[in-house]
């Protein structure tokens, strides 16, 4: 036995690994003491402090008010609506753009320029957008669909070419083999392969588009944000905690249904 | 006879030290059946490609590639009538190659996607007749009762079928097959063969099938061209290919020509080869 325990050597991590696992410790406690005066972190104990305020605060979400509910359905249907058609433009114009962004189907010189612009896309928020475009269309869900769009163009254009660079060349060279354009090869050979994800992700931009749609109203945007924003503006807090607890609720539906979706798509 | 096929000085390199074909040349008449018969690596599926005009020759000068007498590829450059000339030609490939989630009859089809106009078969607008002539085609392939399945359904030698069938509705006047029955059972491969050898017979078409082993070449095909390591060891009738001389041609590495359970008796592929019965071209 105490042969054997002095022949073999227990291995040991090297150096450089547990200088790496340290430094990345280190790393993320430092950003966090870097960012803790700024976003005023130091102020956690008004919490406890402000407890009775916070308790008063909640107790008023604990009556929620239905009297207006079919004004807050409405506007929570309108909020699904400027959904509805931000992600069908958003998927419509994206899939041109998805296939000029795929590295398998266009030249470097036309996959790069178009990837750079819908980065531009989709680094800025729907709500910066919604703002641009209320002053350009004047306030309403109009604004709130364009500014669904021209986000989730960029989002789309991403997601769909990743789909189309995962193909299967084989079928593409098979149809490229019987004289067929290039335009025949992406109709015939790709789209089939890549449909089922399209339609996945574009169910899954629909549920987070609907959960957007729900703020754009706080800007002008259309939908249910609004109401939302005056009832908290004005502390009438069981209004909120109705319109609230609708939004959850259609958002729930809307995810099961999309799930549900997804699933038979694939 | 007009040449179906004619290469000449034809190279191919993979990297540098890759020379995967070496200054090959033959020329193929209209209306031959042609094996193409190598070890894996010699190089056969890199010369169906080089020919189909799917992949590029290096750029030697005398490097020159031509179908029924016009160029598809010269010096390593693709000409510009490859498209039409593409659809003159019909590929068959070792994995199908069909799109999986098209119906069977959609597949075929697509055969007619290079002679008619371009914003038709961009919209899917076949026309009755096409529709009609694929449905032949695949009758012809005996694969009426699969129309509506997806390319996906299908077993492996169906999927070929279906493929050949394409091919059939583009109208193809060659036919080039990468390996057709190298991932098929050996009933499968045996009617793929037997519908590539009627085509051949009463539709006049030119074959070129490149074949993994030899008694497909002897039973099927009249003339084959041998490879090995890039170059043509052997061009001639396909009679002359006992086991003896494959192994003089290849060595050690014949062994892999033949099916397993024959390459132990060397008299059966020749005996296969003369049985003028089931395939009367051979007798002639």
């Amino acid at each position: 036995m105490s042969e054997i325990a002095q022949d073999i050597k227990i291995p040991v991590t090297p150096m450089r690994e547990r200088l790496v696992s340290w430094a990345s410790v280190l790393i993320v406690a430092g950003l966090l003491v870097w960012s803790w005066g700024p976003v005023e972190m130091y102020r956690w104990v008004s919490l406890f402090t402000d407890a009775s305020n916070m308790g008063e605060f909640a107790s008023g979400f604990l009556k929620p008010n239905f009297l207006d509910w079919d004004i807050y359905v409405a506007d929570m249907i309108v909020t699904i609506q400027i959904a509805v058609w931000g992600t069908f433009l958003a998927v419509i114009v994206g899939i041109p753009f998805a296939i000029l962004s795929s590295n398998n189907i266009c030249p470097v010189w036309v996959v790069q320029p178009v990837r750079r612009v819908m980065d531009a896309c989709r680094a800025i928020n729907e709500i910066v957008f919604a703002l641009l475009f209320v002053v350009a269309v004047g306030l309403g869900p109009f604004a709130g669909v364009m500014a669904l769009f021209v986000h989730n163009l960029g989002v789309v254009a991403k997601l769909f070419s990743e789909s189309v660079e995962a193909i299967d060349p084989q079928p593409v060279e098979g149809i490229r083999a019987t004289g067929a354009s290039k335009l025949h090869e992406i109709i015939y050979g790709v789209i089939p392969q890549v449909v089922p994800h399209w339609i996945s992700f574009g169910l899954y931009r629909f549920e987070t588009n609907v959960r957007s749609a729900t703020v754009l109203g706080i800007v002008g945007g259309g939908g249910i944000g609004q109401l939302l924003w005056e009832n908290i503006r004005s502390f009438a807090y069981s209004e909120t905690a109705a319109i609230m607890i609708i939004i959850i609720a259609s958002i729930t539906l809307i995810d099961l249904l999309s799930q549900k979706l997804r699933k038979w798509a694939i | 006879m007009q040449s179906a096929v004619k290469v000449n000085g034809l190279s191919k390199s993979f990297g540098a030290n890759n020379r995967a074909l070496k200054e090959i040349s033959f020329k193929i008449s209209s209306g031959e059946m042609v094996a193409l018969i190598g070890a894996s690596g010699s190089g056969k599926s890199t010369l169906l490609r080089l020919i189909s005009g799917l992949i590029r020759s290096d750029q030697l000068a005398e490097t020159e590639i031509s179908i029924f007498g016009k160029v598809i590829q010269k010096k390593g450059k693709i000409s510009a009538d490859a498209r039409a000339l593409r659809s003159r030609i019909g590929v068959v490939f070792q994995k199908f190659n069909l799109v999986n989630r098209l119906s069977v009859l959609t597949n075929v089809l697509i055969g007619n996607l290079g002679s008619m106009p371009r914003w038709k078969g961009n919209l899917g607008l076949f026309s009755k007749a096409q529709k009609r002539a694929a449905m032949h085609a695949l009758e012809r392939v005996g694969m009426v009762r699969q129309a509506m399945q997806r390319g996906s359904t299908l077993s492996g030698g169906q999927q070929q079928r279906a493929a050949i069938a394409r091919s059939l509705v583009q109208g193809a006047e060659l036919l080039i097959a990468d390996e057709p029955i190298a991932s098929l059972d050996p009933s499968s491969a045996r009617k793929v063969m037997d519908i590539l050898s009627d085509l051949n017979q009463r539709d006049g078409i030119t074959v070129m099938v490149s074949l993994h082993q030899v008694e497909y070449a002897l039973n099927y095909c009249p003339r084959t061209i041998a490879l090995r390591d890039g170059e043509i060891v052997y061009d001639g009738p396909s009679q002359a290919l006992t086991q003896d001389f494959l192994g003089e041609l290849y060595g050690a590495e014949s062994e892999e020509l033949f099916l397993p359970g024959l390459s132990s008796k060397s008299d059966k592929p020749v005996k296969a080869a003369t049985n003028g019965v089931a395939h009367p071209q051979l007798s002639a």
